[in-house]
């Protein structure tokens, strides 16, 4: 990256905030504070930030809504800090489109090693877009690589960053098993700290998107104790 | 035998043998006795023409004393009583059948009661071998008159009463089964959905009500049930979120004390960040331990356990304490505490003196932590409608009023979030407040924010 990354931290907690903040400063990133939902949002549009760190809790406007807002109108890596393990449904939701997830108590290690995670992809995904991936089309589900879209018999599926990795990385070799650790790698680059049942949620999302009969799934089957595989032929 | 017991069995063959017992009273009671009863009418009445034939008949005692008992006189007897006649001679002592005999004779002459009617002056009424009323008596010129009537129709009426009983005793039994069987089902229906509903309210779920608005006494059971079961559901989710709310203020301070730790342990920190860090640790942990106690007494106030002294208390001493005690934190967040002059002499109050030291402190600290820098707060006493009230009022920029109402939940932080508290301090203090029969409450608008814990006074006591 030719210039440092800004952050955007939004925690209503002043401790917190100090916690958070020294490490990313230590890495040489700005960091943008923002104490609740609404403030958020403010800065949001004022700044020009490269990843967002939002708290589920939070005063005024939430964090869940706080992700949805920015979702209508930015592809912003965002990841969310969430109390309980059982928010991953509503995190990594459907209309959420989170890109990732840490549950607290986390290590500051750990904390490190997600933001390095994210926007290396982000980056990643950046350099993508300027080559021709080329476009997969099987019956009515096509990807287009390049534009990063999905679209089923010609109607165009929002899916979010992770979703479009984990269905690409299926389909560009059908029949292959997958585990859900390397599919986490595939996306992320390493799995570590992560937990390989967000796979099934975001398979679980991508189902009811793009199959169409999300209980009976004719494109990404899945394979019992090992994991997922896209349909061959 | 489970099934045996069920109430639905059990009320079946109560039903049945209820309308069992009815109809074998009607078959073996009632019936005989109203046979009985139309045998005796018959006798009555044939012993009734007997008499007036034998004693208020002229014309046939003539005709009987000249010996001439023709046909047609018999025949008009015969007519009026509905029976079969017959006469008999007495022939030295002993009767004989007469040749104008009707009929065939219904009894020999040697029968006892044709023996007896001879001896007795009025008529005599009994039953011939064949089951027949028999009604004999004496007329004058040797001779014996006996009536016969059958009792087939009796028998015939009997027999079709017995009949129909025995139909309708059929058809009620079945009907008595089924209403029985069908009420035993709405029942026992009814209370397995209560049984139901209890076994569900004993697995933790307290979400579906009854809904049995019948106007009966399994209705208002429901009703009673249902409304159990709702005041469980808010005390059970009054816990839920208690013990959610509790966690997670516990692991906020946890969860950052755990990284800062991790922080000073792994990095190489300037004496400057390592001071910062300490000085905010060091807010985590009073903030723990205020959290603990104020726990601590939520609970000791759930559970009734806490002792109030009921003694006067002079709240202007307690507004000075609270002047001297806070004008220092006052003076570090650049705001001020002023002790307001107060108006007359107001009464004493009544209450626990510690307690309410304890109520003022939480106003004071709120209106010193929640206002920027350059608040000026007034602490004062007034005695007004009978009570005494102590006043905290800041100049700050006002609580929404959105909030007023929901300041004194548990755990509830308004806007205010991010400090330091825990959201549970006027909850405590209006706690408090109520158990010494006082109150607590709030106005505000912007510029003028004013807590007052109103006590009762010794007067009114």
């Amino acid at each position: 990256m030719p210039e440092p990354a800004t952050i955007m931290l939004v925690d209503d907690e002043e401790s917190i905030q100090k916690l958070l903040t020294y490490p990313l400063q230590r890495e040489g990133y700005t960091v943008v504070q923002a104490r609740d939902g609404q403030e958020a949002l403010d800065r949001f549009s004022d700044s020009n930030v490269d990843l967002v760190v939002l708290d589920v809790m939070l005063p005024r406007v939430d964090g869940l809504e706080v992700c949805r807002r920015l979702r209508t109108s930015s592809a912003v890596p965002i990841i969310m800090l969430t109390a309980r393990d059982d928010e991953v449904d509503k995190v990594l939701g459907l209309e959420l489109g989170a890109d990732d997830y840490i549950t607290k108590p986390f290590s500051i290690r750990e904390f490190r090693s997600r933001i390095r995670a994210v926007l290396r992809r982000a980056t990643l995904a950046a350099e993508a877009r300027g080559q021709d991936d080329g476009v997969i089309e099987i019956d009515d589900l096509r990807l287009d690589a390049a534009k990063r879209s999905v679209s089923v018999a010609g109607e165009p599926v929002q899916v979010t960053y992770v979703e479009f990795e984990i269905l690409r990385t299926l389909a560009l070799h059908p029949g292959r098993v997958y585990s859900r650790h390397t599919l986490l790698e595939s996306v992320w680059g390493d799995s570590a700290y992560r937990e390989p049942r967000t796979v099934d949620v975001h398979i679980r999302h991508l189902r009811e998107k793009v199959e169409p009969d999300p209980r009976e799934p004719v494109y990404i089957f899945t394979v019992r104790g090992v994991g997922y595989r896209f349909r061959d032929g | 035998m489970r099934a045996v017991r069920s109430l639905r069995v059990r009320l079946v063959v109560v039903f049945a043998t209820v309308v069992i017992t009815a109809m074998g009273v009607l078959y073996l009671y009632v019936v005989p006795s109203l046979r009985a009863n139309l045998v005796n009418d018959r006798t009555a009445r044939l012993l009734s023409v007997a008499r007036h034939q034998q004693q208020h008949n002229p014309r046939l005692k003539r005709q009987f004393q000249k010996g001439e008992y023709t046909k047609r006189a018999l025949t008009r007897v015969a007519g009026l009583a509905n029976a079969q006649v017959f006469v008999y001679r007495v022939e030295q002592g002993r009767l004989e059948p007469t040749p104008e005999e009707l009929y065939s004779q219904p009894v020999p002459p040697t029968f006892p009661l044709l023996q007896q009617a001879l001896e007795s002056p009025g008529p005599v009424a009994g039953r011939t071998p064949g089951g027949s009323v028999l009604v004999v008596f004496r007329m004058p010129g040797g001779a014996v008159v006996a009536m016969t009537q059958r009792l087939g129709d009796v028998n015939d009426a009997a027999e079709l009463v017995q009949r129909q009983i025995i139909i309708a005793a059929a058809l009620a039994l079945l009907l008595a089964v089924l209403v029985g069987w069908a009420a035993a089902v709405a029942i026992s229906q009814r209370l397995s959905r209560l049984e139901a509903a209890a076994t569900r309210v004993a697995t933790g779920h307290f979400d579906q009500p009854i809904s049995d608005r019948t106007p009966d006494e399994l209705g208002r059971v429901a009703q009673a049930f249902d409304l159990m079961q709702s005041r469980l559901a808010q005390i059970d989710r009054a816990r839920k979120d208690f013990i959610a709310n509790a966690s997670h203020e516990l692991r906020t301070p946890l969860f950052s004390l755990a990284g800062f730790v991790e922080l000073m342990q792994n990095e190489d920190l300037d004496e400057r960040t390592r001071q910062e860090f300490l000085l905010t640790m060091r807010e985590q942990v009073s903030r723990l331990t205020k959290l603990a106690t104020d726990l601590l007494d939520l609970s000791r106030l759930d559970a009734g356990a806490v002792e109030m002294e009921q003694e006067p208390i002079d709240l202007r001493e307690t507004a000075r304490a609270l002047v001297r005690e806070f004008r220092g934190l006052a003076a570090k967040h650049g705001s001020r505490v002023v002790l307001a002059r107060a108006n007359g002499e107001p009464p004493e109050g009544i209450g626990d003196e510690q307690r309410v030291q304890q109520i003022g402190r939480v106003m004071v600290d709120n209106a010193i932590r929640h206002t920027p820098r350059g608040t000026q707060i007034r602490v004062a006493v007034s005695g007004e409608n009978g009570r005494v009230q102590l006043a905290v009022t800041d100049d700050g920029p006002g609580i929404d009023s959105a909030d007023h109402d929901r300041l004194f939940e548990r755990f509830y932080r308004g806007d205010a979030a991010g400090g330091t508290g825990s959201g549970l301090g006027l909850a405590i203090a209006r706690e408090l407040a109520h158990r010494m029969d006082g109150d607590l409450c709030v106005a505000s608008e912007p510029g003028r924010t004013e807590f007052t814990l109103e006590l009762p006074t010794a007067a009114a006591g």
